[in-house]
């Protein structure tokens, strides 16, 4: 806060990869994206280490296809 | 048989369960001591069937009653399986007892399709001013919609089948043979030795659940019957309350002795009585009378209204309310006639409710095939989940309070059918992660600098995405504050149950979060050792909460061994080892008081200190004078080691106040008294005046330390100490709490009714 700067955190890949089973991840991530752009409305987003799109992208190789399906029934 | 039904099953393979209770088992009397006693009989033998459990959650309960413990013994024990509603299983029959189970349709398909359903009307249809009490064609609809095709009505007593009149529905099929409640001889101990009643202290008693209904229409009624003001009799009553003030209007007559009602102990209590005397409000029609049962089993005298005589015959004597105290004087004055109406009264049960009745036997009379299988098959997964989440939501907080809560719940949980989740606002949430769980961060507005009405708002939406995609069977939340949007999150999920858990020692700027009870399923209170003490406004909510006893995140048997511990330390078994631990600062200053109490600390020569650091605060200054005299450490959870530790000076949270107490550590308390933290103060002083610890308070800190310390530091007062604590017995608070959170997240619904249920 001292360098009026505010942090939020998304879930980090190892915690995906121990538990594909737990939700749609890539679902989840889409819409926690969504809602952290509406809450902050930023006018450009600056990637320090990874982007987001290949976090989510990681994110999808981590999950199994089938699974993914599964949570959508 | 096939099951083409509402249930998802297309074809019913080979049953793989014989019988599956599907029941509303927080009934904390008789219905579900009815069904503990036959678990105990279907059970405990040398080839029992196999026996499963839908676990409902009925309309009639509102309060997060845990499961009654006489059916929660054999879930923990592992041979009563609870079926999860995420399962799919078949049986030869299922055994619903008590109507209310399915007063509504189940929210979601139940995980058993039974070949053979059988109701057990523990309830009469009408009681006694008419009044309708359920639907029986309504439940039995609801049961062949959803249950089975088959549907058999059996009521529990001459006075249910009477009740039900023109009532049957049209294709119930009502047996001929009552449900007669059956008891375990040995466990309601007869006992041939006891003398005849003294005339000077007559003890009669009484059990039944606290409600207004099992008590006479009026107090002078009531006064007749129990002996009002006789110095020659004790009447003792198992089932009071504040209840029984309000219907005869305080106070009481002096010889009425009140005992919270407990469906435990119960043998303890009868085996104290001379004569037992049960009469209820002219309303209430009592279907059986189990507490009468008991009774009668332990060879009491036992003296009813005359409409009992029907279900009890010679086992009880009967009268009108005005000739009670009339017939016992005659048994107290006649030794004989009192031993021989023990006897009867012993005798009648074991003919009728014992051991000729065994549960099994019974169920057989309704087509229960031998067992052919070991064990169920393994357990059928649907949508690839073989866990139910149950999501921990907690608040910021200034330290690990609350996640060290919560991490004592979890731990407990099954891991093999439930998987805990965290979502905090706290910067702890590492120690959930590295406790193996996954987590989700959530900024409170104080990280923020953020409105509250803007950040309500967000955390509702987060949280909504994060309960939409987990799918959690159950939300529990920690923390005082319960933010608009927190409470919005059950609110949005109506049918997802959610369990605020928070601890009392609340201080007034925090009333006015009381009314936030309505948003929750239930509420569940860890006990407090000082609880006594707590006069906040948690006691104003007390009637809609569940206190358990204290919650530990480590039970003090399981820490290391002293030798190890203090090898982990690097200490010697010369040193006089002292903790110093006083959380993470945020609201605390304690830079001076740090620096104070390691210098009187150290004026002793044996002393070492053990400084051990809150996650959230710096390393403090390391005081180089002290040389390895200190050692500062960073360790979560610290509980483990403390059998290294001699004594402790520290604050008096929650979690490091119970942990201390009962792990046997001297400890000087400075609470925390930050206007927004919890009493500190209250459990400190608890302590000091229970000869358990030391209370010093901070403003008081520049005169008193050094006498304080000193007192810490003798090895006299210190035992005297360690004595007195270790008399408590070991709080089993977070297995309770475990087992509560389990068994709630495998509930079904039925306790929502359609108007509210079904959306338009």
């Amino acid at each position: 806060m001292e360098g009026k700067a505010v942090f939020e955190q998304l879930p980090a890949l190892e915690q995906i990869a121990a538990f594909p089973d737990l939700m749609n991840w890539p679902r989840y991530l889409e819409d926690r994206h969504a809602l952290l752009h509406a809450k902050w409305r930023p006018h450009r987003a600056i990637a320090y280490g990874m982007p987001f799109a290949t976090y989510v992208n990681t994110a999808k190789d981590l999950v199994s296809h089938d699974n993914s399906i599964a949570h959508d029934r | 048989m096939t099951g083409d039904g509402p249930n998802g099953h297309d074809t019913l393979p080979e049953s793989a369960f014989d019988i599956v209770y599907v029941i509303e088992a927080r009934f904390e009397g008789g219905v579900s001591t009815a069904v503990a006693t036959e678990l105990d009989d279907l059970l405990f033998q040398t080839n029992p069937p196999l026996v499963g459990i839908v676990l409902i959650k009925a309309h009639l309960l509102g309060l997060p009653w845990p499961v009654h413990p006489g059916i929660r013994k054999h879930i923990t024990s592992g041979q009563l399986r609870v079926l999860r509603p995420t399962e799919r299983w078949t049986t030869q029959i299922a055994l619903v007892h008590h109507p209310v189970v399915f007063a509504n349709l189940p929210r979601e398909p139940l995980p058993v399709r039974a070949e053979r359903a059988i109701l057990v009307l523990h309830h009469p249809l009408f009681d006694n001013g008419g009044k309708r009490q359920y639907d029986l064609e309504e439940v039995e609809s609801n049961i062949l919609a959803t249950l089975s095709k088959e549907c058999f009505i059996a009521p529990v007593s001459p006075v249910v089948r009477r009740s039900l009149r023109r009532h049957i529905p049209k294709s119930g099929i009502v047996v001929d043979e009552d449900w007669l409640n059956v008891i375990e001889p040995a466990d309601w101990p007869f006992d041939t030795t006891r003398p005849a009643p003294d005339p000077d202290h007559i003890v009669i008693g009484r059990h039944a659940r606290p409600d207004r209904l099992k008590w006479p229409d009026t107090r002078a009624e009531a006064e007749q019957i129990y002996g009002a003001n006789r110095s020659d009799v004790e009447i003792r009553i198992l089932g009071g309350g504040p209840f029984l003030d309000m219907l005869y209007t305080a106070p009481l007559p002096e010889n009425w002795i009140q005992h919270p009602f407990d469906s435990e102990g119960v043998a303890a209590f009868l085996s104290g009585l001379d004569f037992y005397v049960y009469y209820h409000a002219t309303d209430w029609s009592e279907a059986f009378g189990r507490t009468i049962l008991e009774a009668l089993a332990c060879g009491l005298v036992t003296i009813l209204p005359p409409h009992f005589e029907e279900m009890f015959g010679a086992a009880a004597l009967y009268a009108k309310p005005a000739d009670v105290m009339d017939l016992i004087d005659t048994f107290v004055a006649d030794p004989d006639a009192y031993h021989r109406q023990r006897r009867a009264a012993r005798t009648w049960v074991m003919r009728h409710h014992a051991a000729a009745y065994r549960a099994t036997d019974r169920v057989k009379l309704y087509g229960l095939r031998d067992r052919t299988r070991d064990a169920p098959p393994a357990t059928p997964e649907l949508n690839g989940k073989a866990r139910a989440n149950v999501l921990f939501l907690s608040t910021n907080g200034i330290g690990v309070g609350h996640l060290t809560q919560q991490l004592a719940i979890a731990d407990r949980l099954p891991q093999d059918t439930v998987q805990a989740v965290f979502v905090s606002m706290s910067f702890s949430l590492k120690v959930a992660r590295d406790a193996g769980y996954p987590t989700f961060y959530l900024p409170h507005h104080k990280h923020l600098g953020a409105g509250h009405e803007q950040w309500n708002d967000i955390l509702a939406e987060e949280l909504f995405d994060l309960i939409r995609n987990l799918q959690p069977r159950l939300v529990a939340y920690d923390g005082t504050a319960v933010f608009g949007g927190v409470a919005a999150a059950p609110d949005e999920f109506p049918d997802m149950l959610s369990l605020w858990v928070r601890r009392a020692m609340w201080r007034e700027c925090h009333r006015g979060f009381v009314g936030m009870h309505t948003h929750f399923s239930g509420v569940i209170e860890p006990g407090e050792l000082a609880g006594d003490l707590d006069h906040g406004p948690t006691k104003d909510m007390i009637d809609y909460v569940h206190v358990t006893e204290p919650v530990l995140h480590i039970d003090p048997a399981a820490r290391t061994p002293r030798a190890a511990a203090r090898a982990h330390y690097g200490l010697s078994d010369r040193d006089l080892v002292v903790a110093l631990q006083l959380g993470s600062g945020a609201n605390f200053d304690t830079a001076q008081l740090r620096r104070d109490a390691i210098q009187a600390l150290l004026r002793d020569p044996r002393v070492r200190i053990l400084e051990i650091v809150s996650p959230l605060a710096p390393m403090p200054d390391p005081v180089r004078s002290a040389g390895d005299r200190l050692v500062q450490l960073r360790e979560f959870p610290s509980f483990l080691n403390s059998t290294a530790l001699d004594a402790a000076v520290g604050v008096a949270g929650y979690n490091s106040f119970h942990e201390q107490i009962y792990g046997g550590i001297p400890t000087l308390f400075i609470p925390n008294e930050a206007p927004e933290m919890d009493s500190q103060l209250t459990r400190a002083q608890w302590a000091n005046v229970m000869g358990m610890g030391l209370c010093l308070r901070a403003r008081h800190v520049g005169s008193g330390l050094g006498d304080a310390i000193a007192h810490l530091l003798d090895d006299t007062q210190r035992a005297h100490m360690r004595a007195v604590m270790a008399e408590l017995p070991t709080p089993k608070g977070a297995a309770e709490v475990a087992a509560i959170v389990a068994d709630y997240s495998a509930m079904i619904r039925t306790d929502r009714w359609p108007f509210d249920a079904y959306l338009r």
